[in-house]
């Protein structure tokens, strides 16, 4: 027996090694969540407005188009959940905040993050401790071995890592030309992926978001949640019950607190082929001009007197 | 010739033996009490049941298959029809 | 948890330690315990609910049918247990089916009118424990074991992790007085053991799942596809469930070897039989005994005076059960039908066949073995049409195109090459060099090779060697997607 024990040891040693100098590579390279903590960490006491949620807002918001200081502190797939969780990491520092930004899309009440590998992300980076599967603990368990090695080969030879915000937060990949642009492709295939199974994380996300208005509203926050304009090859394809479920939810936290309202951009005739990305995205020319739109939003509540 | 109250086992051996050769149609097939199915090519489960219908009509007695499951070579069958057919050895 | 889970590497070796610390007489507790918490991670407290009734029930059955005095009551309290086993297994997995086929069958006759049709039921290791369980009566009823005395004994009898969830089906007389065996720690056990299961997880993750990669697209979707995309997804799918049920068995035997215990073997390469008779004594050997000894021999039996006719009705029905064990669905009982009737068939036709091959010398010819594995092995894949295809509709698609000679090429300039020869699907997601390739497939080569106590005699180096590139292979060419077992369903 103690002979096994030894053998064992000595088998899974040089694999551990391995593996922790793997990982300790992989956490080593520079990736867009760590860019923005760090803006947080050097910046956060200067924003004005923040606008979080998913790509939508990713590609949708950028800050240099705000009269005010902004930073755009969404991510890919990041659900309300994480949303808060950054809000109360944050709250101490975000001592100028005065509007919050959520964009409010098709799946953003059927969504869930849990157990997704992109939620290794916030456990690393942003130090969110609140999850629960350990193989998200570590990069080497959350994602497919070649991936990783994928990652770990492009950064250290070929000196390339895949950041893709700019300063302000806002997604430097959509800003470029699409070379597989196919909005009927791709607006029936999103679409469907975000065309929820059940409605069970409907009352969870229900509650992540009262809770961002309760934090806001003691803060002094506005809270602006936006539905982005969408191509008609992408809304064609979309459940309507969702939909409406989903926007009904949207109107009834406006109508019920007085510092959040609801902008709903989805079918504005303003937004042409030449501002999508792909059926669900912006490019930089769209982002510009729902930033804009954003923007005056912000400047006609600025001039109005506290009601 | 043959009486039924004085038949010994070997001669139930023999015409047991006498019986298999013929379903399987090879004659120099040879049994003793410690032959096993396994031993035998040509035994497969189509010739399984064949013989068994065989030694029942042979030796005039009807088996359940309660008789013939827990039977592990020939020398237990023998025995079964031994007490099936309640000549003495 | 599944064999291919974090959670299981885990488990395992907790369970593994716990086992040796424990004094021998509380070793068949820690087991037992492990054993239902193993299948507690599937969240599904009925399925554990229903694990103990049937192991008490059975367990009290067989004491009963054990101690009757009359041979008619042995057989009462024999079919009141069996059927009661059943009915269960009915009422989880068929009722479904069952209900939707009778409300067709009703409303061809009074539409609108139809039965609510129950909720599905998860029925994850309920086909392979009641089988097992229905073969523990039955066997006390032929006098073939005596009934267990000891119930904590009996409890992991039918609930040892390692075969719970697939099987294989492990028969009283050979898992029992295992369990009761003293257990001594033995170093080779645990050497074989861990090289089973690693050797099972490589056929999983590496060979099965990859070659999913060329059934799923296919078969997912089948409409899109004409010839030989058709005949290659059907061909590609013989290997995978072969190579993810053989893992599987791998993954489980090797995992009872660690505790000293040997569980029955379930393969024997398979697709070497010469006809669909051996393929059954080579393939799901523990199923395909327990449908030849409980269903196929009794039957036989009773129809014995109708000659090859009664074996072959006796065939037909065997299979067809089997069919239906498999899945509730129609798509599987003609699977098992198709078994039944190549069966059935071949019992008129052989003893001529061997006559002929006889009188013709081609008894022993090396070529004559390889037409028959060839034959025997596309019979069996075409069954598998059925096994695999959603539906009918699409099974019945496969087999009206599978010859389409001119509809296949337009089908892979299209579609079809794209998924079989892109550079994804060999190696994952990257290309690897050529000689990077081969080199594995020799390492390969060798731990299969050796992959019984033998690999145990050569030196430390070169068994290592095989070890660590054995762990390589796994954790680099793994398919990610993560999926199932196969026959995890059944």
């Amino acid at each position: 027996m103690r002979k096994l024990l030894i053998k064992i040891t000595f088998f899974t040693i040089p694999i551990l090694l391995t593996g922790i100098a793997i990982e300790a590579m992989l956490r080593k390279i520079p990736n867009d969540y760590k860019t923005k903590v760090q803006q947080y960490e050097k910046h956060a006491g200067d924003f004005e407005v923040l606008c979080l949620g998913e790509s939508h807002a990713y590609s949708g918001f950028n800050p240099e188009y705000m009269q005010i200081r902004g930073f755009n502190g969404s991510h890919f797939a990041q659900t309300l959940n994480y949303d808060l969780e950054i809000l109360k990491k944050y709250d101490h520092k975000l001592q100028k905040l005065r509007y919050l930004l959520l964009p409010i899309s098709y799946a953003s009440f059927t969504n869930s993050l849990e157990n997704q590998w992109e939620i290794k992300n916030y456990f690393l980076y942003y130090n969110i401790k609140k999850i629960h599967n350990p193989k998200y603990y570590t990069e080497i368990l959350s994602l497919p071995f070649d991936i990783n090695i994928e990652k770990l080969l492009s950064y250290y030879i070929s000196h390339t890592a895949a950041i893709m915000t700019d300063t302000n937060g806002y997604s430097t990949h959509y800003s470029n030309p699409n070379p597989d642009k196919n909005l009927v492709e791709s607006g029936k295939k999103m679409a469907a992926v975000q065309t929820a199974k059940d409605y069970r994380n409907w009352d969870k996300n229900k509650e992540f978001l009262d809770e961002i208005i309760m934090r806001s509203k003691k803060r002094g926050v506005t809270v602006i949640l936006f539905t982005p304009p969408a191509h008609n090859r992408y809304r064609m394809h979309l459940d309507s019950i969702q939909l409406n479920k989903t926007i009904r939810l949207a109107e009834s936290f406006a109508r019920q607190n007085r510092n959040v309202f609801y902008l709903n951009f989805l079918r504005d005739r303003s937004f042409h082929e030449d501002d999508f990305y792909d059926a669900d995205h912006f490019s930089s020319a769209g982002a510009k001009k729902l930033t804009n739109k954003l923007s005056s939003f912000v400047e006609n509540l600025e001039r109005e007197p506290e009601n | 010739m043959h009486h039924g109250n004085t038949m010994k086992k070997d001669t139930i051996l023999e015409r047991m033996s006498e019986v298999i050769r013929d379903v399987l149609d090879n004659d120099a097939i040879t049994l003793t009490r410690q032959t096993t199915a396994d031993d035998i090519e040509e035994w497969d489960s189509l010739a399984h049941i064949t013989i068994i219908v065989a030694i029942e009509k042979e030796f005039n007695v009807k088996f359940n298959l309660s008789d013939i499951k827990p039977l592990r070579n020939i020398g237990e069958f023998e025995d079964l029809i031994v007490l099936k057919t309640g000549i003495k050895g | 948890m599944t064999f291919n889970s974090f959670a299981y590497f885990i488990f395992l070796p907790i369970v593994f330690l716990l086992f040796q610390a424990v004094a021998d007489r509380y070793r068949w507790l820690v087991l037992l315990i492990a054993s239902y918490v193993f299948y507690g991670f599937l969240l599904q407290p009925s399925l554990l609910a229903i694990l103990a009734f049937v192991t008490a029930f059975s367990f009290l059955a067989g004491k009963r049918i054990d101690c009757a005095g009359t041979a008619k009551k042995r057989k009462q309290l024999l079919l009141l247990s069996v059927f009661v086993n059943l009915a269960i297994l009915v009422y989880c997995k068929y009722l479904v089916f069952l209900a939707e086929n009778l409300n067709l069958l009703i409303g061809a006759f009074s539409p609108g009118v139809s039965i609510p049709e129950p909720e599905p039921m998860v029925s994850i290791a309920l086909s392979f424990f009641i089988f097992q369980a229905v073969s523990y009566l039955a066997d006390i009823y032929f006098g073939i074991t005596g009934s267990e005395p000891h119930p904590g004994h009996f409890a992991l009898h039918m609930s040892f992790f390692p075969k719970l969830l697939q099987g294989p089906i492990e028969r009283a007389q050979g898992l029992l007085p295992q369990i009761r065996q003293p257990y001594r720690f033995n170093y080779d056990d645990v050497r074989q053991g861990l090289l089973l299961f690693a050797w099972g997880l490589f056929l999983k993750v590496v060979v099965a799942d990859r070659l999913a990669l060329f059934v799923d697209p296919v078969y997912n979707n089948v409409e899109a596809y004409t010839g030989v995309p058709l005949i290659i997804a059907t061909y590609a799918y013989a290997f995978q469930i072969y190579f993810d049920f053989a893992g599987y068995t791998n993954m489980a035997l090797g995992s009872a070897k660690l505790f000293g215990f040997n569980l029955t073997q379930n393969f024997r390469s398979p697709y070497l039989a010469t006809s669909c008779a051996d393929f059954w004594r080579r393939w799901h050997i523990s199923f395909s005994r327990w449908i030849l000894d409980y269903i196929f021999q009794p039957l036989q039996m009773k129809w014995r005076n109708l000659g090859k006719n009664g074996t072959a009705a006796a065939l037909l029905v065997t299979f067809l059960l089997s069919g239906v064990w498999h899945g509730a669905s129609w798509n599987f009982v003609i699977w098992g039908l198709l078994h039944g009737i190549f069966l059935a068939t071949s019992t008129y036709y052989r003893p001529y066949r061997k006559k002929l091959h006889k009188k013709l010398g081609l008894k022993n010819s090396r070529w004559m073995a390889i037409w028959q594995v060839f034959i025997t092995f596309n019979l069996v894949s075409f069954t598998y049409i059925f096994f695999r295809a959603s539906s009918i509709e699409d099974a019945g698609h496969i087999i009206a195109n599978i010859c389409n000679v001119y509809s296949n090429y337009t089908a892979i300039k299209t579609i079809g090459i794209n998924e079989f020869i892109t550079k994804d699907i060999l190696i994952g997601n990257r290309k690897i060099v050529p000689i990077t390739l081969l080199l594995m497939l020799s390492i390969i080569w060798v731990v299969y090779k050796h992959r019984d106590e033998s690999l145990f005699t050569k030196p430390v180096w070169f068994r290592w060697a095989c070890y660590y590139s054995l762990f390589i292979i796994i954790v680099v060419l793994q398919i990610s997607t993560k999926s199932g077992f196969i026959y995890l369903q059944f």
